[in-house]
């Protein structure tokens, strides 16, 4: 069950409507399938769900309005009630959200993983980078998050 | 805001809204099963079906063109009825050849970005391959569509301008410059179609793959 809520935060993180979200949530869960073969232990299965659905989040092509209006949604997802930034009722959270819309897809990835109490190492393992080079990454955007509350 | 205040927002978040949302798992079943409309997905479908045409007639044009070359059939092609026997067995050669080795590359292709899609790499990996097989599909497009118009337009202006049998003259420089033409033309309009079509999604894999390059950016202090 925890690792539902997995696909649920990078699809909160990467989509700002429903329709969106739902749609990312279908396409992880394909790419959970396709890919599980390759899944060997030689990670933790969690990492494994992550490194997967950054993935498709980041390959996904942005919806434009002509192909939002076609896509069809799946009638199977319609009780589906995933969160919505926009129904969160604390003024915290909503600060919160509006101050990782600002950062970059890259910066957002990082963020979640860092929120999810992961350590450097794991990060650095999702992501594929040195766990120096995500220090580097966590002090940029620490600066960044200082400067998007300044503004 | 701090980190250390976001997260522990985002630990209560978890706690009141992800942990409660849950489908169940019958649903779960029904949309791994449907179709993914993510951009390698459609560009795998779209090369299966690529390679399968393009079999099938490259095939059929050099069974054909063989039929020609060994004199089964004796008549020209009804659509090029200007066309001798031997050129129109030629000709059907040619574009059987092109049409054969389009069908190859792309069956190599659907087998590359099908092994991207079963692979769990980290995400600087995965955007790196990425990257690169979408420039592999975009040089592909380009160089499949744009190869007929070169080859079926020096075969026109051969037979336009040598009726009378290849002399090297003056002619032999039109054919040059035809054909050269035809080809700088064809392939302006494909890699503009291509770009067009996987253009904006390959800047914004280059651009998120620069964003993880250890050697971006402003040095932290």
């Amino acid at each position: 069950m925890d690792h539902q809520a997995i696909i649920h935060k990078v699809c909160g993180m990467y989509c700002d409507n429903e329709e969106d979200k739902k749609d990312l949530f279908q396409e992880i869960l394909i790419n959970l399938w396709k890919s599980f073969p390759s899944f060997r232990g030689d990670s933790t299965f969690t990492t494994w769900m992550y490194r997967v659905s950054l993935n498709v989040a980041f390959q996904r092509l942005r919806k434009t309005a002509k192909n939002r209006e076609q896509a069809v949604l799946p009638t199977t997802f319609d009780t589906l009630n995933s969160p919505g930034k926009e129904d969160l009722p604390n003024i915290q959270r909503q600060q919160m959200y509006a101050a990782i819309e600002k950062l970059n897809e890259v910066e957002k990835a990082i963020v979640m993983l860092y929120l999810e109490e992961n350590g450097n190492e794991e990060i650095a393992k999702i992501i594929g980078i040195s766990q120096n080079y995500v220090r580097v990454k966590m002090t940029r955007i620490r600066r960044k998050l200082k400067q998007i509350v300044e503004e | 805001m701090e980190l250390e205040t976001m997260k522990t927002i985002w630990k209560k978040e978890s706690e009141e809204h992800f942990q409660n949302n849950q489908i169940e798992q019958e649903k779960i079943q029904s949309l791994m099963n449907s179709k993914s409309q993510m951009t390698f997905a459609k560009i795998k479908r779209s090369m299966q079906f690529k390679s399968g045409t393009a079999g099938i007639i490259g095939t059929g044009a050099l069974i054909l063109a063989a039929f020609y070359f060994f004199g089964v059939i004796e008549e020209p092609l009804s659509v090029a009825p200007f066309l001798s026997v031997t050129e129109t067995g030629v000709i059907l050669f040619l574009m059987g050849l092109i049409v054969c080795v389009t069908a190859v590359a792309n069956l190599l292709s659907y087998n590359r970005v099908k092994q991207f899609e079963q692979s769990s790499k980290p995400l600087k990996k995965m955007l790196s391959e990425s990257v690169t097989i979408l420039r592999n599909i975009i040089s592909l497009g380009i160089y499949s569509d744009a190869i007929f118009v070169p080859v079926f337009s020096g075969f026109i202006a051969y037979k336009w301008l040598f009726n009378d049998g290849l002399v090297s003259d003056i002619r032999l420089f039109y054919l040059v410059l035809i054909v050269s033409a035809a080809a700088v033309l064809s392939y302006f309009i494909a890699s503009r179609f291509m770009y067009q079509k996987h253009g904006g999604n390959l800047e914004r894999l280059r651009g998120n793959l620069k964003e993880l390059d250890s050697g971006n950016g402003i040095p932290v202090n």
